[in-house]
This record gives C-alpha cells, structure tokens and sequence, in this order.
C-alpha cells in the first residue's frame, strides 16, 4: 500500500500532504509547532523509507511562509537527506515558493542551496 | 498585598500607556498562549502596513523569544509550564520586542557570550553562522533546542541586542533581553 497522509494546517503548523503514489510531497504554511522533531517525526521516517525504493521520479512542493528555527533545521535535514539520495535514475524536483517581497526566505533557500551539492532547488515566486 | 491591588492596577495602566505597548503578557507560556499573543502581533502589524519583511523579522524576534525562554526560564507554575513576560512595544518608527525571565545564574556567562559575539558580527557573517549551524548542530531532544534561536534574533533585529541581568537570589538572576525592528516603508 502506497503511503497517504494529509494534515490540517494550524495557527503553528503547516498543510502537509504525502502522497507516495503519486512521488509527492507538499508543505505549505507557517511552522513554528510546540514540539517540531514530534510534529514532522512522520515526515521524516516515511521519506527515509520511501528514498530506499526504486522511485524515478519525486516532487517536493515546500510553500513555507514562516518558518521558526529548530523547523528550519529540520527543513535543512529533510533537504539534506533528499540531496545524498539523488541518482541518474532517481530525479528530485523542489520547488520552493517564495514571497517575492520576503528576502530573508529567499536568501535563507539561496544559502541552503548553496550547501546542497547536487540537487536543484527552484526558488519560484509568489 | 491584595489591598493595594487597586493602585497597582493604575501603575499598570499608566505604565503600559506611557511607553505605548501593544502587548503586555506575563504568566505561563502554554503553546496555544504563544500562538494567540502571535495573532494579535500580526493584527497590529497588518493595521500598521508592514512590509512582509519587517513582519516575518518582528514576528520572527516573537517567536525565537518565546522559545528562548521556554527552554531558559527557571519560573514555572505548579504544573511545570515555564513563566516569563513579554512586551511588544511600537515607537519613532520602531517595533520592539522585550521579554523577560527568572533563569539559573549559572547560564549567565554563556548567554551574555553568546549575544555579544553575536552583537558584534555584520548581517553577512551573521547569515553565514546561521547556515553553518544548520548544517552542523543537532537538535537537542531535551528541550528542542538547536543553538538557532539568538542567531536568528540577531539577523532580524535593527540594531544589537540588548540585554540585562539583574539580581534576583543566589541561585537565580533576572534575564531581559530588548531586540528592535526599525520599519522600512511599508509596501
């Protein structure tokens, strides 16, 4: 059985959407959650699962719009992790939508970006 | 005590309307608490035509405060919530965020350290720790905290931290920390 989760946005949680038939994956909205490592443990070790499989194709859609620091070091994990993963037959998009008007979240993925060796992260603006 | 409570109550009101605070929080920081405090901020800043800039730094200084003393303050209810006090302030074209609580002395040196190595960096170098630190530092499981949050206070603020500790007992000191947000013309 394919992996399905969807959560509900909350005032310090964003939308989150799993769904491995379809090699997606969305987040979108504000993180700053009273425990983050708890509120994104699923994320995580479905993710560390899912990249052991034979997927050709995955998309990541991450519409963060504010984003506190112990999340921004889990985006960076996530991010991180997505990066050692890529291969020539395993393809990785992120696109990153990103308030044109909001330069610290822009240069925040720019300097994440940089970090990151082989993946590609579109910044598209909103 | 509760005799005086009625002049208190004016000392207050006249308080917080001399310096023009916005909002005025002191007592236990319940998530949901922290969530609400963060709404009427962000009302205020709409009424006011922020920048999304000047929003997502104010907002941000809020919520690395927050945490800040989630993880630091030695005042907790019965139940074990942590306490702490926050003022959210608006002034000559300035934000300012101040929060304020009891913590173990012995966390005294490295906090202040901290900020000062911090309050005498640029933006750049600033932003540079902060993606080293991600690349490097692990999230502590006791208490969440990844070393990110001062760092994070420091590329938003204006100007330089400010910060004071006042004596308190022999075990605990009174930490108050001032960041400001100077607004850029709102878009």
């Amino acid at each position: 059985m394919a992996f399905y989760l969807e959560k509900k946005k909350t005032k310090s949680t964003p939308y989150i959407l799993i769904d491995e038939a379809k090699n997606y994956m969305k987040i979108d909205g504000d993180s700053f959650p009273e425990f983050a490592v708890e509120f994104y443990r699923e994320v995580n070790d479905w993710l560390g699962d899912y990249l052991e499989t034979d997927f050709k194709l995955f998309t990541f859609d991450c519409a963060l719009k504010y984003i506190n620091s112990s999340s921004t070091k889990i985006l960076f994990d996530i991010l991180a992790l997505l990066d050692e993963n890529i291969a020539e037959d395993k393809k990785i998009i992120i696109n990153c939508f990103v308030d044109s008007n909001d330069h610290m979240m822009t240069e925040l993925y720019e300097d994440i970006r940089d970090e990151l060796e082989n993946i590609k992260i579109n910044l598209l603006n909103t | 005590m509760i005799s005086n409570m009625l002049d208190y109550m004016l000392d207050f009101y006249n308080m917080t309307n001399s310096c023009n605070a916005d909002v005025i929080y002191k007592g236990a920081l319940w998530h949901e608490n922290i969530e609400e405090i963060g709404t009427v901020i962000r009302r205020k800043m709409d009424s006011d035509n922020l920048s999304s800039r000047d929003c997502r730094a104010y907002f941000s200084i809020f919520v690395e405060m927050m945490s800040n003393m989630l993880k630091y303050s030695a005042d907790k209810t019965d139940g074990g919530v942590t306490k702490g006090a926050f003022f959210s302030v608006y002034e000559n074209g300035a934000y300012y965020a101040l929060c304020g609580n009891l913590m173990k002395i012995e966390h005294k040196e490295l906090i202040k350290s901290r900020i000062d190595n911090l309050n005498s960096m640029d933006k750049m170098s600033l932003r540079r720790l902060y993606i080293n630190e991600l690349k490097t530092t692990n999230i502590n499981p006791e208490n969440e905290g990844a070393g990110l949050g001062l760092i994070e206070i420091a590329k938003c603020a204006s100007t330089p931290i400010e910060y004071e500790f006042f004596p308190h007992d022999e075990q605990l000191t009174f930490f108050t920390m001032r960041a400001s947000v100077s607004l850029m013309e709102a878009n």
